[in-house]
């Protein structure tokens, strides 16, 4: 299945700014991206982020052994936004570097824990996680009704310029 | 904002009646709509408007037309989905919802 | 690079692929529409969606580029004379020819890069433009007038870019209640209006070198709302002095949630998606 994924450049840009500020302990920061999904003819789906919700500073845990660790709060915050506002939520956090980004062994597996709880408030919306890099990003997708996330096949970045970020798989 | 009794009534005749918005104005989803007897179709998915546009003060849409019945269909595109409407007019939007679709049935009768 | 773009060069290292990968959805195919078709085929746009229900007769001879004597002595439809411009130019390209009402098809939309209206309502312009926003999409609208001034004619024109997140056509001043209740009272017939071929020629030309801007930046001036006034007497077109006003404005027709995606998701339509 196609899964595209489509941001305003100026919400990407709002996201990188917050992502690449410091924190007191965490070696990154994470949040959440707010999205409305439709299907797309011939097939798949298409992912609209329209807002960000970054973790706030107290909700993160210290665990040095992994980059950013969301506490329970955080996690709770996010899935009482999904149910109050029909939301699908992707979860976002940045790679500093330049290229396609991939996901690490840690973020694979903490996204397969965390992702599909976002069914329990929301199961009719597709949840996912996004990774960025300083230009360029890959994300997944969890539809509902499919065990497996789905590699999101491209990111559109709507605005002056436009630009295609194709995932070959 | 529908008040709460004024979508009872209206699930009352519809009981799927759910309050949607678009572009600032309240629409209320009528899922399979009994149309009048002796309409083609004899249910349609129903959108009503409950305020002003394209200068009518309400408004139904029907997601197929109603054959036979109706004059000046139009064919619009409203909470992404394809509806169409006759030219019916002047129905109050200061009646209460339950007697706007009323009146706006009687278009098919 | 194919030979066939090595002109076109200066518009960037990728963009024959850039463009070649487009989908873009011309929404009317009449004077205006037409000509963007024929412009959007020979630049290398290489996916197409083609919407128009009419079929072309006698009278649009006098604009519709594409249309000749003997396909309007045929009534062929307005898809599949865009469709056989495109072809003529680039016959890899796909289109797919929608010959209904936008409104019927619009899912078509979801997958489109950006989308030009070329219609003749008002209505039409503001439909296209909230199904543009759910999808976050642009939308670059064409439209011209002739003026009845009593002792001479006058002919104007607009192009505007409504941008996701920025300025809508409302915010604009271009499409407002009053018009649009006007446009419903005559039941929005367009009747015949008087059209013809230049104006809609300087303005698909606009209208594409604003696209071309947006998906293949050739120069640094980066602009997000567009909102161009033709004068066809004096034959000048000027950015709108409306925009100098909305400095700053925030617009407030689209900010919601609920307008953006599919309002009706269900769980039954992403396991249909699949």
């Amino acid at each position: 299945m196609k899964v595209v994924f489509k941001i305003m450049d100026t919400l990407l840009d709002e996201v990188r700014r917050d992502l690449i500020r410091p924190h007191e302990f965490a070696a990154e920061r994470v949040g959440f991206l707010v999205c409305r999904p439709a299907r797309l003819n011939g097939g798949g789906i298409v992912i609209l982020a329209h807002d960000y919700s970054p973790v706030d500073d107290p909700d993160y845990v210290d665990d040095p052994s992994v980059g950013a660790m969301m506490g329970p709060r955080a996690i709770r915050k996010a899935l009482e936004f999904a149910l109050n506002n029909q939301s699908g939520m992707f979860h976002v956090h940045m790679h500093e570097h330049f290229g396609r980004p991939r996901f690490s062994r840690v973020d694979i597996r903490e996204s397969a824990r965390f992702v599909p709880d976002f069914w329990n408030v929301r199961s009719e919306m597709p949840h996912g996680a996004v990774v960025l890099s300083n230009d360029s990003a890959c994300g997944s997708c969890w539809v509902p009704g499919v065990s497996i996330p789905i590699a999101i096949s491209e990111v559109r970045v709507v605005g002056s310029p436009m630009v295609s970020i194709r995932v070959q798989p | 904002m529908v008040p709460a009794e004024q979508m009872e009534e209206l699930k009352a005749i519809c009981p799927g009646a759910q309050e949607m918005s678009e572009g600032g104005l309240t629409y209320v989803y009528l899922p399979a709509l009994s149309l009048p007897e002796g309409s083609n179709p004899l249910r349609s998915d129903g959108l009503l408007c409950l305020q002003s546009r394209d200068n009518y003060p309400t408004r139904l849409f029907v997601s197929q037309q109603v054959i036979g019945k109706g004059n000046n269909w139009n064919t619009f595109r409203i909470l992404d989905k394809t509806w169409h409407a006759c030219s019916w007019n002047n129905v109050s939007s200061a009646l209460r919802p339950a007697q706007i679709l009323a009146e706006h049935l009687r278009a098919f009768r | 690079m194919r030979k066939r773009f090595d002109r076109q060069s200066f518009l960037g290292p990728n963009s024959t692929e850039i463009l070649e990968r487009c989908h873009v959805a011309i929404i009317g195919l009449g004077g205006g529409g037409s000509q963007v078709v024929q412009e959007l085929a020979h630049i290398g746009v290489g996916h197409f969606s083609l919407f128009d229900a009419d079929h072309v007769e006698d009278s649009n001879l006098n604009r519709l580029v594409g249309a000749t004597n003997v396909l309007a002595v045929s009534h062929a439809s307005k898809t599949a004379i865009a469709t056989q411009l495109i072809r003529g130019v680039n016959p890899s390209a796909s289109v797919v020819a929608i010959p209904k009402t936008w409104q019927e098809s619009a899912d078509s939309l979801r997958d489109c890069d950006v989308i030009f209206g070329c219609v003749d309502s008002f209505a039409a312009r503001q439909q296209i433009e909230v199904s543009a926003r759910r999808y976050m999409t642009p939308y670059i609208d064409i439209g011209m007038d002739v003026h009845d001034l009593g002792d001479q004619f006058a002919i104007s024109g607009q192009v505007i870019l409504s941008m996701p997140g920025e300025l809508c056509m409302k915010c604009m001043g271009f499409l407002r209640d009053d018009l649009l209740a006007r446009e419903a009272e005559n039941y929005g017939a367009a009747g015949s209006r008087p059209q013809v071929i230049w104006p809609n020629g300087v303005l698909a030309s606009l209208a594409v070198g604003i696209f071309i801007q947006l998906v293949t930046p050739w120069h640094k001036q980066r602009r997000r709302v567009w909102y161009l006034e033709y004068d066809g007497n004096s034959q000048t077109v000027v950015t709108s002095n409306r925009l100098e006003h909305l400095k700053g404005t925030i617009c407030k027709h689209f900010s919601s949630l609920e307008d953006l995606g599919d309002p009706f998701w269900s769980v039954e339509k992403s396991i249909q998606s699949q």
